[in-house]
């Protein structure tokens, strides 16, 4: 592939020109805080338990 | 009618009231409890949902409500879309049981025509394979011989349709995964332009390459379904804002009068099956009939198309499926109080992932690493501009490109899965397209002599001018028909308690 892929070459990631995508800043209906932990191994008080992530000191 | 029907006679019927949509669901459900020991299409039936949704169909059309043109038609979903409070999978441990809090924006798409979703159909593991043998939950067999596989990733909903478990399907295509499966079961599958089926919900394995689409029994059928599911979703970034070109209409013309239709070079000759290459030079001989002008055209790139394929892909499942690390879903494995979360992390993953899906993230992760980036994820993406330069050249001559969809017919369930490279070129064929990200069609186009299985055959379609792939695989179709006398699935071996 390098034999072809010179630096005249540039890269793609999509058929047509497509520019970063915005929205404007309004509230749309998401997930409750029930159906986003619905899926979780384990969950405590609204969040999302897991196991420990530092050591012990 | 019958569930040998295509969806848009059932459609007909359904409007006529000679079946209700609740009937048609339950004689679905009687085929599939019939055959699908055998075949094994289904991960999951959803009778009580598909069920209501019917009655909600029904009674919607009593009252003499304006109906979408497939309101009431069944349809089988590859376990890689999400609809909400059904399990979701994607063929893997790691998902297993996992009910998704919300709808894929395809789901959604379908519910809203009143398109009545049966089950979850069976797939590669993560959409990773080309003959349905990597799913954690045992491979689907292909109706037409059930020692053999049915395609992969999408062979359960390829399967569904050539077993009349349902009449349309939903599949997603990252490198075939659409197309391949419906060459070797005799049925029609397309993947659309990337960008013109939102990914909104279809779990992420590739995402510059993912693309879902319609997969049906005929190019009409595919051409509805296409309409309904197609459009733009300010949920997918990558969703191309613009008008569906009318596949519909485009599907009902049959005429190709003039059209301008490109042979493939580079997707002939080694590896091709004979009877492969055989039906495929009937095929368009039958194009040359319908007036269609045939050019040999050149696409010297598409022999990096594989090995640029297996760089972007497992690069960015790698990076995708990271977020499977056993914290807000899915499986969790030796959570004891005392292991550590990398710990736990580490079970659940070794647990929880297949083998080919491991391979394709070590791969990936070894390609995107500091030092070897430029060298493989950006040499790959520069291989897709080439590639499209090949489309973009070959387009200025032609209004579609044809070649066969994949280079043989169903092999044997177990004949490639210890050789990754082998299963790896069965979509040589195929991966130019989404490496382009332009549109794709696989319709059938006979039976190889040697073994008397389908074979599939190619339309690939400008980005955004997938109506033109309907119109040349229409006509072909009706011409193949009347050839044949009868649909190529009246040629299939009769399944064991099948209608």
């Amino acid at each position: 592939m390098q034999e072809v892929a010179g630096a005249d070459v540039p890269a793609t990631s999509h058929p047509l020109a497509v520019n970063n995508v915005s929205r404007e800043d309004v509230v749309t209906p998401s997930l409750t805080p029930v159906e986003t932990l619905s899926g979780a191994p384990a969950s405590e008080d609204q969040r999302f338990k897991v196991p420990q992530i530092l050591g012990e000191e | 009618m019958s569930i040998r029907d295509n969806a848009w006679a059932m459609a007909h019927a359904l409007e006529k009231k000679e079946i209700s949509a609740v009937e048609l669901a339950n004689q679905h459900y009687e085929q599939i409890a019939s055959v699908d020991k055998d075949v094994h299409a289904f991960l999951y039936l959803d009778k009580e949902g598909a069920l209501s949704q019917a009655k909600e169909v029904d009674k919607k059309r009593a009252a003499g409500e304006k109906l979408s043109p497939l309101a009431g038609v069944p349809l089988a979903l590859k376990d890689v879309m999400t609809q909400k409070g059904v399990p979701t999978t994607c063929g893997s441990k790691m998902l297993e049981g996992w009910r998704p809090p919300y709808d894929s924006t395809v789901v959604t798409k379908l519910k809203s025509a009143g398109i009545v979703i049966l089950g979850k159909t069976n797939m590669d593991e993560f959409a990773m394979g080309s003959s349905t043998e990597n799913s954690a939950f045992g491979p689907t067999h292909n109706p037409w011989d059930l020692t053999r596989i049915p395609g992969g990733s999408g062979g359960g909903s390829s399967a569904s349709l050539a077993a009349f478990e349902a009449p349309l399907a939903i599949g997603t295509d990252t490198g075939g995964s659409i197309r391949q499966p419906a060459a070797v079961t005799g049925t029609v599958g397309v993947k659309p332009t990337y960008g013109g089926v939102s990914r909104y919900g279809l779990v992420a394995f590739s995402s510059s390459l993912d693309q879902a689409g319609p997969c049906a029994r005929t190019v009409l059928d595919a051409a509805l379904l296409h309409q309904v599911i197609a459009g733009f979703d300010p949920k997918d970034s990558t969703s191309i804002n613009r008008a569906v070109p009318d596949v519909v209409a485009a599907a009902k013309k049959k005429d190709i009068k003039g059209m301008k239709i490109g042979v493939v070079k580079q997707l002939a000759g080694d590896g091709y099956q004979k009877g492969v290459e055989n039906k495929f030079k009937e095929a368009v001989a039958e194009l040359v009939k319908l007036g269609a002008e045939i050019i040999e055209v050149s696409c010297p790139n598409f022999e990096y198309a594989l090995a640029a394929y297996y760089l972007i892909a497992p690069s960015e499942c790698s990076s995708n499926l990271a977020r499977f690390d056993s914290m807000r879903f899915g499986l969790r494995i030796g959570d004891d109080g005392v292991k550590g979360a990398e710990e736990v992390m580490n079970l659940t993953r070794q647990a929880g992932f297949g083998r080919e899906v491991k391979r394709r993230i070590i791969l990936g992760t070894y390609a995107l690493s500091s030092g070897y980036y430029d060298a493989y994820y950006g040499s790959a993406q520069k291989v897709r501009t080439l590639i499209k330069r090949d489309f973009d050249a070959a387009f200025e001559k032609c209004d579609v490109l044809i070649s066969p969809t994949a280079p043989t017919t169903a092999f044997k369930i177990g004949e490639k899965s210890n050789d990754p490279l082998a299963m790896y070129l069965n979509d040589i064929a195929t991966i130019p397209v989404n490496m382009a990200g332009i549109g794709g069609m696989s319709l059938p186009c006979g039976l190889a002599e040697e073994d008397n299985l389908p074979v599939g055959f190619q339309i690939m379609s400008p980005a955004m001018k997938d109506d033109r792939m309907y119109l040349v695989g229409g006509a072909l179709e009706a011409a193949l028909l009347s050839k044949w006398g009868k649909p190529i699935l009246d040629f299939a071996p009769k399944l064991a308690g099948s209608k």
